[in-house]
């Protein structure tokens, strides 16, 4: 390419939310996105080794990772998730 | 192409955070294709703001909508009366776009979400690039097809400064010296010796120095003025 | 294709469940053969499900193989057998007929649900074989968690009931199953089955170290196999991943690993190479510092064979980017170090001088072998065997047995890695595909299925089913609660629990109430999608709903089984489970699979070894072939070889493929021609020729190969007395040159491999040097070669010829990358001066001929054709695979086939096997009429879409192409429905059916509803 290319600025993310002590006892709700062929596989994994987790995580499985969009995360966030898992 | 980038969140909190009704207003053209404000980058910018609001502890509304283009009137003017209906109207079109509605609307204010950055071309995905100054007085014709007015960092036209270096611009070895290409380029189309002659000054006029520039087709304004006449 | 009168079974038996055999099943299956799969363990699976990770990608075996055994075991047309051995074998090439002896199970895989409830009750605890003894198993067991079949099966020989006379004792697990599934009765049984051809894949043995105490294998608890290492790695092995000691659990520091335990030894254990013993030890030694950091992995090795594609790059990997130690060094003794359970390790280095080192722990790397009853196996089956009991192939039909119509795949024809068995595994596919092919689609079933309800735009009436597991689910969720809570749920007009939804009963009772309650969605809150999401829209489908009306709750893997003795919580997470696929399900529609066209004919680009010989397999299988070379005449590079390494006739076998070739009324050669563009896809491809001809096919194999690398180093092209290994095989073979007495030919090896810019091996050289080294020995052996190398790479059965040469008087001399060989001119010869490690100084020979042994170039047109199939290249320039373990022949977009050089260096013989196997998989499409294209896939909403080109940029499948109007258009053809192209659209023109936005932020709503309210922030 003849182009001059220059590296492209990068955009700019909000600035991140200060930590904050969680009460005590405070127990996160987290929602998984996971992918069909790895991440959800090694959940049923970790479910077939009889595997001990908290049971405030719920897994929402995707084609691929790849399909995960922005809105998905915000959605959650907004409807009070506390955090996200996303793997694949 | 026009290409965009979304402001810093903080700058577009600061402008927002007094209103009690937003709406986040994309422009499904050129910034939609730049990722920076087409209906996705709306809807996501103003579930951000949402969300900040709730951590701010700020009572808001905030709503997202978008339309094929800002810089037309058609499409925007059959859903006026919804958009009137916001404090605020969080526009993520280019500038074009931001001004035209703002024109439009008048009486309601019209930030803008977006930097306007450039004209610019996409060699890739999520790489853009600056190609064009849209200076009003092209000479692609001279230069190879590069243009020294915007890939040359001091819009020379008779050749690079003293501070090219191996193929590179003094003001960053990222940037490629603009000369540089344009003697390579004309070595390859056989015309290096049309490089000999000299440009005279430029008519700086027929770019933003000489006030807002207009562009008008009167035939085809005739049309539209038949067609409301009744003709 | 239309299946013609013939006396030949359109059945095939194979013998062996692991990989290579999973692979031809498939193939086979796939393209209208019925397959028998005769498996001696419990489950299908073999070694690979045993392993980890995989080399050199690192990526989870588990995970890599567990699609495909669920496909084996769900196929319509592949019966396994388990437990099961043939006995006899009659008959010939089409028609055998072949006797197995099942041996009992006693529990009935027809109402068997896989529950596992009765595991969870066995009293009696046994060492876990799978595990290497380093677990424990029940004596009613699954072999693994994955297993398929899942069907449990009880080990007679330790059974508390069965070991009883009176069979009263115990009798724990009939109690406990609800299914009544166990079968204390159960006989051994003996059936026959007929079929067209066999395909042997019985699997490996590895070295049994114990033979050799002075290595402490038994004796010392913190010396361990590889495979038992690989088991300790693994996150569902006996430590759960957790690197540690057998006797103290303890995290060991130091770790040892030492190479060819029972491999490359004539005294001891086996002379030949395990071929991936180097490669598994730096896996192995990678990943364990990735477990643990502390890990300090220390490789002692006689020589690197890093061979194969981008093995080189990975032990550069590990010696840089994780600090793994490589010694150069023999181990003759490991002794534990009283009261500590370390080990010290006495150890020769390359220069002779004896130490002693102290490690945690030390890893054996054993090699492998034939399996146990190889011999008797060998007679069953009536095939010849090699002098290692290996099954006897050729260089030329490397996955030919002796015997008419018997076929050979993995370990059984000589060692070799995952992807080699793959290959070999579509090799024979390939060839058994060619042998039966009027028999294509004689004996395969085909399920007749009623018409489907029209259920647009009806409201939805979901049907809700809430399994109980046996007590899986029902032990730790309150399935009445659940029932209850999804009973309000809008949509739902009917909620019921059952005790196993996938029991047959069950189906039945679920067809049933689709009728009864005229139910437009079904969701089933049992266990997980990966296994069980098919066979339920198989139930709904077949009572007449389409099949993407149904969303399955995982609320066993994901639920009870890991919120054991939490009831409470775990009733609401499992109710919060289904409400999420409910809230799917409503906004489910039915999905229609589109089928296309497949034109049967095959494309070949490249008419070398490769091109012809995948063309004569897919014109034998029947398929019209065009074979388009650049070049005037075929041949290829094979034209320049002369013998393979085991003596066979290149040039009579070429001149016969050629002939063979432009004697098949089938295959249209063009010659002096290339591809000036495709068109289309998968099963309709339109190609346009240079000569401007067109062809319609639906596959394509590129096999466009490699060439030499051209030297400028060591005087190469300077001095009259340096040619390489390919001049001096024209003049060995060509000329017949008998070398004088005295006459000295100097080899130099890795002359442009294994450096920068060609940072990888060439696979070939060392057996092309030794291949002439023995040569010219056996001509005049009082003429001398010296091969001065990096390391000798005579991997697998290879080997044999290493020791040969050695026998026959080759000098071998070992060089440094940093310390190479320097070449001058003296007079009428070349002066070779090369740095000996052993004697620790420098040698000199004064050389008639300098022979250099040149690596390998992928064609140069490998990446014109490449960027105009849009296939990938690696950063060598070859072919980039789907997959570099378990789709070595394909590439990502569908209908593409590759084989040969342009994929990576390789044998002739593994040119061969891979061009079969690109057959075979070509011939699975080639044989159907349609194709059917997946219901989950993007859909492309045009009026949406700005052409902004971002989809078509990230594709990994080519799907979105730019249309004749100039704007962006989707072929359905190619998605595979991973949704990139959803996630980056800015115009959200793209959702992937049953994923889409909506539905998914459907689930999330669903998933975070009546939670308490939100706390961000607070």
């Amino acid at each position: 390419m003849a182009v001059a290319e220059k590296a492209p600025e990068k955009a700019t993310a909000p600035s991140v939310e200060k930590p904050h002590e969680t009460p005590a006892g405070w127990e996160p709700n987290v929602l998984a996105f996971a992918c069909h062929y790895c991440a959800f596989a090694a959940a049923d994994l970790a479910g077939v080794m009889r595997l001990s987790y908290p049971p405030n995580v719920k897994i929402i499985r995707l084609p691929c990772t790849g399909k995960l969009d922005h809105i998905h995360i915000l959605r959650a966030f907004e409807r009070g998730v506390d955090g996200i898992f996303v793997a694949g | 192409m026009i290409v965009g980038q979304q402001k810093p969140f903080d700058e577009i909190w600061g402008m927002v955070k007094g209103f009690k009704k937003v709406l986040v207003y994309g422009c499904n053209t050129c910034v939609a294709i730049s990722h920076a404000g087409g209906g996705k980058e709306a809807e996501i910018l103003a579930s951000m703001i949402r969300m900040k609001a709730t951590q701010e502890g700020v009572d808001m509304l905030v709503d997202n909508a978008a339309i094929e283009r800002h810089c037309e009137p058609e499409f925007f003017e059959p859903l006026m009366e919804k958009v009137r209906t916001y404090d605020l109207v969080l526009s993520t079109a280019c500038g074009v776009g931001v001004n035209f509605l703002s024109d439009r609307i008048g009486d309601i204010p019209v930030y803008p979400g977006v930097n306007t950055s450039f004209y610019g071309a996409v060699p890739k995905a999520g790489f853009f690039v600056e190609l064009c100054g849209g200076c009003g007085n092209c000479i692609l014709h001279l230069t190879g097809g590069i243009c020294p007015v915007v890939r040359c960092s001091k819009s020379l036209m008779n050749g690079p400064c003293g501070g090219t270096d191996k193929g590179k611009c003094e003001v960053s070895k990222e940037i490629d010296c603009a000369w540089y290409l344009i003697v390579e380029r004309m070595k390859k189309l056989g015309k290096l010796e049309e490089l000999f002659s000299i440009q005279p000054p430029r008519n700086w006029a027929t770019g933003t120095h000489g006030g807002p520039r207009r562009l008008v087709y009167e035939h085809i304004m005739e049309l539209e003025e038949e067609k409301k006449a009744g003709k | 294709m239309s299946a013609s009168k013939t006396n030949k079974s359109g059945s095939v038996l194979i013998v062996g469940g692991g990989i290579g055999g999973m692979q031809a099943g498939l193939d086979l299956a796939d393209s209208g053969f019925k397959v028998h799969m005769v498996q001696r363990d419990t489950s299908v699976g073999g070694t690979m499900v045993m392993l980890d990770k995989t080399f050199p990608t690192g990526d989870c075996a588990m995970c890599m193989i567990s699609p495909k055994m669920v496909e084996v075991g769900r196929h319509l047309n592949v019966n396994i057998h388990t437990l099961s051995e043939v006995t006899s074998v009659s008959g010939q090439a089409g028609d055998f007929t072949v006797k197995i002896r099942k041996t009992a199970r006693y529990v009935d895989p027809k109402k068997c649900t896989g529950c596992g409830d009765c595991e969870a009750k066995c009293p009696k605890k046994v060492p876990s074989e799978f595990d290497q003894q380093l677990g424990q198993r029940k004596a009613i067991f699954s072999l693994f968690p994955q297993a398929v079949p899942n069907t449990r099966a009880i080990d007679a020989s330790v059974c508390l009931c069965l070991t009883d006379p009176q069979k009263k004792r115990c009798r724990l697990c009939e109690k406990v199953c609800k299914a009544n599934a166990i079968n204390y009765e159960d006989k051994d049984q003996e059936i026959e089955v007929k079929v067209g051809s066999i395909i042997l894949g019985p699997g490996l043995a590895r070295y049994d170290a114990r033979v050799r105490p002075e290595l402490g294998l038994g004796r010392w608890p913190n010396v361990v196999s590889s495979i038992q290492f690989e088991r300790i790695l693994s996150a569902s092995g006996p430590y759960k991943g957790v690197v540690q000691r057998p006797s103290d659990q303890k995290h060991p520091v130091k770790v040892a690993w030492i190479q060819c335990v029972g491999s490359r030894d004539n005294h001891n254990a086996n002379p030949w190479c395990s071929s991936v013993c180097c490669m598994y030890a730096t896996k192995q030694s990678i990943i364990a510092k990735e477990h643990d950091k502390k890990i300090e992995p220390t490789v002692f090795y006689m020589e690197m064979r890093a061979f194969g594609k981008d093995f080189d790059k990975y032990v550069e990997r590990a010696k840089n980017d994780y600090g793994v130690k490589y010694r150069r060094a023999m181990v003759s003794a490991i002794r534990e170090e009283p009261g500590t359970g370390n080990l010290i390790l006495r150890t020769a280095g390359e220069d002779g001088k004896l130490s002693n080192e102290t490690f945690d722990m030390v890893v054996l790397s054993v090699g492998f072998e034939p399996h146990r009853d190889a011999e008797a196996f060998a007679k069953t089956f009536g095939i010849e065997t090699n002098e290692y009991r290996f099954a006897k192939t050729s260089h030329f039909t490397p996955v030919k047995t002796s015997r008419d119509g018997v076929f050979v795949t993995g370990i059984y024809q000589g060692p070799k890695d995952i992807p080699d068995t793959v290959m070999q595994g579509s090799g024979v596919a390939g060839s058994v595909m060619a042998l039966l092919s009027e028999a294509r689609g004689t004996e395969t079933v085909k399920k007749e299925l009623p018409p489907e309800k029209d259920v647009a735009g009806e409201a939805p009436r979901i049907g809700v089913f809430v399994c109980h597991c046996g007590t899986n689910i029902s032990s730790t969720v309150e399935i009445d609660q659940v029932v209850e809570s999804i009973k309000k749920e809008k949509g739902v007009t009917y909620v019921t629990n059952t005790i196993y939804a996938c029991a047959q009963d069950n189906q039945d009772m679920i067809k049933q109430t689709i009728k009864d309650q005229n139910l437009n969605r079904v969701v089933i809150a049992s266990c997980t999608p990966r296994t069980h999401e098919k066979l339920f829209q198989e139930t709904i489908r077949e009572a007449g709903l389409n099949k993407y009306l149904f969303d399955l709750a995982d609320i066993r893997e994901q639920c009870s089984w890991c919120h054991k003795g939490q009831n409470e919580v775990a009733t609401k997470k499992a109710i919060k489970i289904v409400r999420m696929a409910v809230a799917k399900s409503r906004l489910q529609e039915p999905l229609k699979s589109e089928t296309v066209g497949v034109t049967p004919a095959a494309l070949v680009i490249g008419g070398g070894i490769a091109g012809m010989t995948s063309a004569l397999s897919l014109a034998d299988q029947g398929f019209p072939v065009h074979i388009i070379e650049k070049d005037t005449e075929l041949g290829g590079l094979a034209k320049n070889l002369y013998r393979s390494l085991d003596g066979s006739d290149v040039q009579e076998f070429l001149a016969a493929k050629i002939a063979e070739v432009k004697a098949h009324p089938k295959i249209t050669v063009h010659t002096g021609a290339e591809v000036k563009k495709t068109d289309g896809f998968v099963g309709n491809f339109e190609t346009t020729l240079s000569s401007g001809s067109t062809v319609k096919h639906g596959a394509i194999v590129l096999a466009t190969g490699g060439m030499e690398y051209q030297p400028t180093e060591y005087l190469a092209g300077k001095s009259a007395n340096v040619i390489t290994q390919r001049d001096l095989e024209k003049k060995l073979f060509g000329e017949k040159l008998v070398p004088r007495t005295g006459e000295r030919f100097i080899m130099i090896q890795c002359v442009g491999s294994r450096e920068e810019p060609a940072q990888y091996c060439s696979r070939v050289c060392c057996q092309d040097a030794i291949k002439n080294a023995i040569a010219i020995k056996k001509r005049n052996p009082a003429a001398e070669v010296v091969i001065i190398y990096r390391d000798i790479r005579t991997y697998g059965l290879r080997e044999d010829y290493y020791k040969e040469a050695r026998d026959l008087g080759v000098l071998f001399v070992r060089y440094d990358v940093d310390r190479k060989p320097v070449v001058e001119q003296a007079g009428s010869k070349v002066l070779v001066k090369a740095w000996d490690f052993m004697l620790n100084r420098e040698l000199q020979f004064d050389a008639d001929w300098l022979v250099l042994s040149v690596g390998l170039r992928p064609h140069p047109s490998t990446d014109s054709v490449g960027a105009m199939y849009k296939v990938t290249r690696n950063p060598d320039g070859y072919y980039l695979e789907a997959h570099v373990k378990l789709r070595p022949v394909d590439f990502p977009s569908e209908g593409l086939f590759v084989a040969g050089l342009g994929h990576a260096p390789k044998n002739l013989d593994e040119t061969i096997t891979q061009a079969l196997a690109a057959s075979g998989r070509a011939g699975v499409i080639l044989s159907h009429e349609k194709l059917a294209v997946s219901g989950i896939i993007a859909k492309h909403k045009r009026e949406l879409c700005m052409s902004c080109l971002s989809c078509l940029r990230v594709c990994p499948f080519g799907s979105p192409y730019i249309d004749k109007d100039g704007k962006i258009s989707h072929n359905e053809v190619k998605c595979m429905g991973c949704g990139i192209c959803a996630g980056i659209c800015p115009a959200k023109a793209f959702q992937v059916n049953n994923f889409r936005d909506d539905q998914i932020i459907a689930m999330i709503d669903a998933a975070v509803e009546s939670e308490e309210a939100g706390v961000i922030g607070s």
